[in-house]
């Protein structure tokens, strides 16, 4: 179901639970791009807000001057979500990037081995 | 009729030759002001000639590349013009739309839209067209609505009208490797992505870039992409320099040819780096370029874009600009050539920051001598600028805008409009205050009132001299003249306003 541009990309399964910061996720972006070499990046992502207005989230990630290509899918809001997206994406590198407190998600991604960082630690501690 | 099943297309101010003047195209990012709106649509952006399908004989040149790729991948795909796209509400199944500013977020129609408080009509005008019978007719029936081009990040901000639209998907970046793909999974019901941005590793290569199969709006054609002086705030210096070969030049000219458009617009970032080294211009390929054009063409040949440096380089080291204009550019039928420009800022320490390279190979700290020279250089000439200003640029300083505003004194004496662009954060458009708290520092105002005079005192002269003389433009022009003198009268009774805002 991807498309072409989508091959050998770098996936990133994004749970959007909550406001979280913007340079932040742009900043792990990078670093993951940077980390892995890689040059195409998919964002995968489970949001409450349906769409497109999960969109309104990653306006400054969008528009930020990225030397690289970007996909956005979206996927939905639950725990089934994201268990979709582990199952198809399973074979590709992936990292998920969790903002809030998303305890259902974090043990479905560690239930799958995935690898996760949390965004906005900070600004909830 | 035939079934089209891609049906490409637009709203009527892109979907336009206004008029054969590129120029004219302007007045669509600004509201109707001073004229009714129908009337001002027609200076702005008058219909363009079809054929018995409904596909417009001339039609922008990003829509035709996107069409020229889908032919050859084997669809069934035309540029339909937008009063005829409810002709193929039944065939289309996938509609794809593009601009180069949807939602008037890009220069000028911003700063119109923050100066006056009015929707320009660029915006009004696309809004209205997605809300057509036809496009909604067209949803309603299945078709996937895709929209692209390099506005395609102003739908980032308007969300609801995305949903409203219920536009599947959108494209921003060169896509000519990815077109097809999209299209194919469109039409075969896959799920698409919601947003694809297409980066410097999947721009097309030349092999990759088809040649358009009809005539593109006043002749303009590609003769390079991307940009090697990596100015800060410009995404098209990302992707890689790619210079057009002559043979393809030749192709494109011949289809416009074809269709009637005995005019060409030599379309790049900096047309004079045709063929060049790095950010050195090359004489030889430029003068090749412009044998060709003139060979083919007897109309008139214009210039899209060029770099002050490149102006100044050419002409110092081998009298390229004048060569160019004498020999080739000049002729019974063209007086002048009209080429856009990028001064920014008059300010050495902003220069040195922001666009390190943009007076390459000078120095960053001689970028104003290279302004000043390259204006001259252009005025003996007959090459006629729009130049652009970025003011309120993160970090500019009172004492920046004060030096932009001495270069704006020097370049007096050399014709040209120049046109100040507000560096303007998302959002504020709907919020005047913003405008009004961020731009009336005293340094600001008495910068836009340099450049506001400077412009109408240039283009009244040029109207006089050069411009829409043709016999069947008269009813345009006075218009034109009439929209200026409205204009001046209007500036005449804000100036007071203004200066008490200095005061303040
Ligand atoms: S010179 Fe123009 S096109 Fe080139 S990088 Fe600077 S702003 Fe962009």
């Amino acid at each position: 179901m991807c498309l072409a541009i989508e091959r050998g990309a770098y996936h990133v399964i994004l749970i959007l639970n909550y406001d979280y910061l913007n340079d932040e996720v742009i900043n792990k972006v990078n670093e993951v791009m940077i980390h892995n070499n890689v040059r195409k990046l998919v964002l995968h992502v489970i949001s409450s807000e349906g769409r497109p207005t999960y969109l309104e989230k990653l306006r400054t990630v969008l528009s930020s001057t990225f030397p690289y290509s970007l996909v956005v899918r979206y996927w939905g809001s639950t725990v089934d979500d994201l268990v979709k997206i582990i199952k198809l994406y399973r074979n590709e590198s992936m990292i998920a990037l969790v903002s809030g407190d998303a305890q259902e998600f974090k043990g479905v991604l560690e239930g799958f081995s995935i690898n996760y960082e949390l965004l906005g630690v900070r600004a909830y501690a | 009729m035939p079934d089209y099943e891609v049906v490409i297309t637009t709203d009527r101010t892109m979907m336009s030759n206004h008029h054969g003047k590129e120029f004219l195209g302007f007045l669509t990012t600004g509201p109707a002001v001073g004229l009714p709106e129908k009337v001002y649509m027609w200076l702005a952006a008058p219909k363009v000639k079809v054929d018995y399908e409904g596909k417009p004989i001339e039609a922008p040149y990003g829509l035709r590349k996107v069409e020229a790729k889908l032919i050859d991948e084997g669809f069934k795909a035309a540029i339909i013009d937008p009063d005829y796209l409810s002709r193929y509400v039944s065939s289309v199944k996938v509609l794809m739309i593009g601009h180069h500013d949807f939602f008037a977020y890009g220069p000028p129609s911003n700063e119109w839209w923050l100066i006056t408080g009015r929707e320009p009509i660029n915006r009004l005008s696309f809004m209205k067209f997605m809300r057509s019978d036809a496009v909604v007719e067209a949803k309603r029936r299945g078709a996937k609505i895709i929209v692209g081009g390099p506005a395609a990040w102003q739908w980032l901000w308007e969300l609801k009208f995305w949903k409203e639209c219920g536009v599947d998907m959108v494209v921003e970046g060169e896509v000519e490797r990815v077109i097809a793909d999209i299209v194919r999974k469109a039409l075969d019901g896959e799920e698409l992505p919601d947003y694809v941005l297409v980066g410097p590793n999947d721009t097309p290569s030349l092999s990759e870039i088809p040649v358009i199969k009809g005539a593109s709006i006043n002749g303009l054609i590609e003769v390079m992409r991307g940009c090697p002086r990596g100015c800060k705030f410009c995404s098209v210096t990302l992707r890689p320099l790619r210079f057009i070969p002559l043979d393809t030049v030749k192709e494109e000219i011949e289809v416009n040819l074809r269709s009637g458009n005995s005019n060409v617009i030599l379309h790049g970032e900096d047309v004079l780096l045709y063929g060049g080294y790095g950010v050195k211009p090359k004489p030889d390929p430029v003068i090749k370029l412009h044998e060709l054009a003139r060979k083919m063409v007897k109309g008139s040949i214009a210039w899209s874009h060029t770099s002050l440096a490149s102006v100044k380089y050419s002409e110092d080291n081998f009298k390229l600009i004048s060569k160019l204009m004498s020999e080739y550019v000049l002729s019974d039928y063209q007086e002048f050539i009209g080429v856009e420009v990028g001064i920014e800022t008059g300010s050495p320490r902003l220069a040195r920051t922001i666009m390190p390279a943009k007076a390459a190979p000078y120095p960053p700290d001689m970028w104003p001598e290279v302004v000043e020279d390259a204006f001259s250089i252009m005025h003996e000439n007959n090459v006629i600028p729009a130049a652009t200003l970025i003011v309120g640029l993160p970090g500019e300083r009172g004492d920046d805008v004060v030096k932009t505003a001495e270069l704006i004194d020097r370049l007096k004496p050399y014709r040209s409009v120049i046109v100040p662009m507000f560096f303007v954060p998302m959002g504020a458009l709907r919020n005047r205050d913003w405008f009004d708290k961020n731009y009336v520092t005293s340094e600001h105002v008495d910068l836009m009132l340099k450049v506001l005079n400077h412009t109408l005192y240039w283009a009244e002269d040029i109207l006089e001299r050069y411009y829409m003389k043709e016999q069947h433009l008269k009813p345009a022009r006075l218009l034109l003249k009439l929209f200026m003198s409205y204009i001046k009268w209007r500036i005449g009774k804000v100036v007071p306003t203004i200066a008490t805002m200095i005061a303040r």
